[in-house]
């Protein structure tokens, strides 16, 4: 496929990281969700760990641009999201997959893949390539037209993920993207994950502790809207104390450091 | 009585609530300050109108499907619910018109179109599903407001809401869209929307 | 613009429906006659009058276009889309462009086809072709898109599943109480806010003859008000803060102000005598017999019945030596002078003619213009139109004259309803009349047609009696 390539495309990277956050405070409702985060990420697949209630869809959908932080620095491809006039060029390189995926229900998947294509005003003529190699990477393309009311919950998800990458975004931020997935897809999932993160930011946010640890080169454990823990999988492997719950390694690790941080700030909980 | 009031909050009851008896207040206000006869007629049928239109939205879950696949049956409830819409109806619009104290539609008629009206809805929510329904009352009622009066039947039937109470062709005509409506309503459920 | 998002927003949107839907309807009101009492073909007479028509129907069909953009409207609310969307690049105006265009688009074909299914019948009753109806088709297409457009955007506005019925119910409201101050209600009152709804203003008395049209003023007026709600519409849709909903209220109050400045403020402004469609075509030679324009093409088959009834007619003292057909109309113009009794005056709208039917045969013709010459149309202006047995009485003494005049029993086309009072009643008369002697029928018969010409008298009791 030959394409234009636009000098944005070509230009070198002017920032050391996708993402930095810096004592970032969001806000969901009146509760101060995010409160005090400093974070970077780079190319790889971030997980983002923790309880329910943690903050972490804030803090996607803060990146997301959804939300406007209430203080700090929240940066982008280098860019502060406050700036609106920047804003417009920054949404062109996102991907997004909410925590609940509104959809038209009367678009066929290949229709609503094409529809996001646009909205991120994608060059005309790679649209229909494009859509089609999303739809094959999350393995619909037997599904692709036929209308999304038929398809399953996991179906759906698996929609989702691919209007979020079908733009081929510099940042792709997927909220609880395994939900509904039966296990052959999660698997196939954690793949498409792998691939993405060689050369994109991905953040993942989920409470399910075992992908975090097969796909994810990163990870970040956030509780009470603060950053408790990052590193790698490995690391977060390491902190685990055998005696703490959990039937894996890794989750071990979760349980011990959410239970340390915990009592740092008095067992508020 | 929890079980009724799981349902009603199901299907959306109190903002309908609220909306019918907002739109009756003010079609009947507008009544008042219109007392032009070729107006006046035709404002308080619309009052019930509303009701309808806007309780027909409320004849549906938010997905029928899941509520099909639910053991109770739901033949009982939908007529129930297409009666106490009716009912409910009637008592808003008589509540209004005995707090202004002027009695526009007699209690008969008003009854009478209440019933068709709901039956209209109910026809709607089984044929197009209910975020469309309400275009069964409407067109109905915009096809009788724009019909001029006659004694001919086929004009009687068109315009039964507007017919004097005690007119034959506007009672059997109420009584076969409220009948009908409410049975296929019931036996057929909501048409299912995406 | 992306042309595949158009389409696609043509396939998915709910305006496929909503053009169906005004197919339907409209179809289904104009062309099986419908609950007004109007002959079928009133629609279909004349270009101008099928564009008056259609127009009328929007009072109907307004308010549901108005609640189906509020669905469409509540589309992103509805499906949970307002986050994502809010993360895309697109302005939002451009988001919204294919969907305006699809919905709007699909508005517009609507009213088209039924205004080809008019068309197609118009080109076979009239060889008159003027253009003055295509600004008055527009305005239409342009009110219904309007409504389309608002709709949307107060479901943006107001993303309530009660919406699109509240909004639909609250235009019908509009309409009715702009009916209401319609100057049937208000004769001296303005009406330049009732000309604001989108019928022609006058809904209980739509234009009902070929020769009125609807006056520049208040095709231009309604122009003007209608673009203002689309603009509203449009704003609304686009606008994200509440501010710019806010100023959603300029184009309406622009577009307001702009109309009630342009719209006449008396009925007889509001429409336009069409002085092309009214003017007379007259057929070569002697007796003359003259038609209007707009009904040239039947001329032809009227000339040769139309000078065997003259000379029927010849035996009367003071008969008629011409036939011409009435080209007065009756809507906020003042009434010209009633006919002379030299003349026939043909209403080809009336029931003599079969409220306008084409090909007549020449008998049924020479009959209409006998009936026709025994009271001219005074009759019905003069006389209460829902007093069955006052209609009766003339028709059964129009049926009399002719039956005289032919020297049998003859009967005339009616209203079914009174047609057994007619009938009758004629019988009764025909034997009293038949019985006398030659001269003394035709003295009766001037006198009944002397009696018409002046709207006096009852014309039976002249016809049996010979005297009022």
């Amino acid at each position: 496929m030959v394409r234009m390539v636009g000098a944005d495309e070509v230009a070198p990277t002017r920032f050391a990281w996708q993402i930095r956050t810096e004592r970032l405070q969001v806000r969901a409702g009146r509760r101060l969700a995010v409160n005090g985060l400093t974070l970077s990420m780079g190319t790889g697949v971030h997980g983002v760990l923790g309880p329910n209630g943690a903050g972490k869809t804030t803090l996607i959908r803060a990146l997301a641009t959804v939300l406007r932080p209430d203080d700090g620095v929240l940066e982008l491809l280098g860019q502060s999201t406050s700036v609106r006039a920047g804003l417009r060029d920054l949404r062109r390189k996102l991907g997004y997959l909410p925590q609940s995926f509104g959809y038209y229900p009367r678009f066929t998947v290949r229709e609503f893949v094409e529809y996001m294509a646009w909205l991120k005003e994608m060059p005309k003529t790679d649209i229909a390539g494009a859509v089609q190699q999303a739809i094959e990477r999350v393995g619909l393309a037997n599904r692709a037209d036929e209308k999304m009311k038929t398809l399953s919950g996991g179906m759906l998800r698996r929609v989702g993920v691919a209007q979020a990458i079908v733009n081929d975004p510099a940042v792709l931020l997927l909220d609880e993207p395994t939900v509904g997935l039966d296990p052959a897809q999660r698997l196939q999932f954690r793949d498409l994950l792998r691939q993405v993160g060689t050369d994109t930011c991905v953040v993942v946010s989920t409470h399910l502790v075992e992908d975090v640890a097969a796909a994810c080169s990163d990870v970040l454990l956030v509780d009470e809207g603060r950053l408790v823990f990052q590193g790698t999988p490995e690391q977060l492997t390491e902190a685990g104390d055998d005696a703490a719950p959990g039937d894996s390694p890794t989750e071990r690790g979760y349980s011990t450091l959410l239970a340390a941080h915990h009592a740092q700030n008095g067992g508020s909980r | 009585m929890r079980w009724t009031a799981l349902y009603l909050k199901s299907r959306r009851a109190p903002s309908t609530l609220v909306a019918v008896l907002v739109s009756g207040v003010a079609v009947w206000l507008l009544t008042r300050w219109f007392p032009d006869p070729t107006v006046g007629v035709k404002l308080p049928p619309l009052a019930l109108a509303v009701g309808a239109a806007v309780a027909a939205g409320g004849l549906a879950g938010a997905d029928p499907l899941l509520d099909r696949t639910a053991a109770i049956d739901w033949r009982t409830r939908r007529l129930a619910h297409v009666l106490v819409v009716a009912v409910v109806v009637v008592c808003v619009f008589q509540a209004i018109q005995a707090t202004g104290g002027a009695q526009v539609i007699p209690f008969p008629a008003a009854v009478r179109d209440a019933a068709g009206l709901a039956g209209l809805a109910a026809l709607g929510v089984a044929v197009v599903g209910a975020p469309l329904a309400w275009l069964f009352p409407v067109v109905w009622c915009a096809a009788a407001m724009m019909t001029p009066p006659s004694a001919n039947t086929a004009v009687q039937v068109i315009t039964w809401l507007l017919q004097p109470t005690g007119t034959t062709a506007a009672t059997i005509t109420a009584i076969v869209l409220g009948l009908g409506g409410a049975l296929g309503y019931a036996v057929r459920g909501p048409r299912p929307t995406a | 613009m992306n042309g595949r998002i158009l389409r696609l927003e043509l396939r998915r949107t709910v305006g496929i429906g909503i053009a169906a839907i005004i197919i339907v309807l409209m179809i289904g009101l104009l062309y099986f006659h419908g609950p007004w009492e109007q002959p079928p073909t009133a629609w279909t007479d004349q270009w101008n009058s099928l564009a008056s028509w259609q127009r009328e129907l929007l009072t109907f069909l307004w308010p549901v276009a108005l609640g189906a953009g509020a669905l469409q409207g509540l589309r992103d609310s509805r499906s949970g889309m307002l986050e994502l969307l809010g993360t895309t690049s697109l302005p939002t105006r451009r988001r919204i462009s294919p969907t305006t265009l699809a919905i709007g688009g699909w508005l517009a074909v609507g009213y088209l086809v039924v205004l080809a299914v008019g068309a197609v019948q118009v080109a076979g009753n009239t060889s008159y072709f003027p253009l003055g109806w295509v600004p008055i088709a527009l305005v239409g297409i342009l009110a219904l898109i309007a409504a389309g457009l608002l709709g949307m955007g107060l479901g943006r506005l107001a993303p309530s599943r009660l919406t699109p019925p509240l909004v639909a119910v609250a235009a019908l409201i509009a309409m009715v109480v702009l009916a209401g101050i319609s100057p049937l209600a208000h004769p001296d009152g303005s009406m330049a806010v009732a000309l604001l709804a989108p019928g022609i203003g006058n809904l209980l008395d739509p234009i009902h003859d070929v020769f009125t049209t609807v006056a520049g003023s208040v095709t231009l007026g309604q122009a003007l008000w209608f673009a203002g709600l689309a603009v509203a519409g449009f704003v609304l849709l686009s606008a994200n803060r509440p501010l710019a909903r806010v100023a959603a209220a300029i184009p309406v109050v622009l577009g307001l102000v702009a109309a009630l400045l342009v719209l006449p403020s008396n009925l007889p402004a509001a429409y336009a005598r069409d002085d092309g469609a009214s003017a007379l075509v007259c057929a070569d030679g002697t007796p003359t017999v003259c038609v209007s324009r707009a009904h040239e093409n039947r001329l032809a088959a009227l000339v040769r019945p139309a000078r065997d009834a003259l000379r029927l007619l010849s035996v009367l003292p003071g008969a008629p030596t011409s036939v011409v057909e009435d080209t007065r109309t009756d809507q906020g113009f003042a009434r010209q002078p009633l006919p002379q009794a030299n003349e026939v005056v043909l209403n080809f709208d009336d029931e003599d003619f079969h409220h306008s039917q084409p090909n007549l045969s020449p008998d049924q013709l020479r009959l209409a213009v006998l009936a026709s010459a025994m009271a001219p149309t005074c009759v019905d202006a003069n006389t209460d139109e829902s007093d069955e047995t006052t209609t009766a009485r003339i028709r059964a003494a129009q049926a009399v004259a002719v039956s005289s005049l032919l020297g049998k029993p003859t009967s005339l086309p009616s209203y079914q309803y009174v047609q057994p009072q007619i009938n009758s009643l004629q019988q009764g008369a025909w034997q009293t009349l038949r019985g006398l002697p030659a001269d003394v029928q035709r003295a009766r018969v001037t006198a009944a047609r002397t009696a018409a010409l002046t709207c006096h008298g009852d014309l039976l009791t002249t016809l049996t009696t010979g005297s009022a």
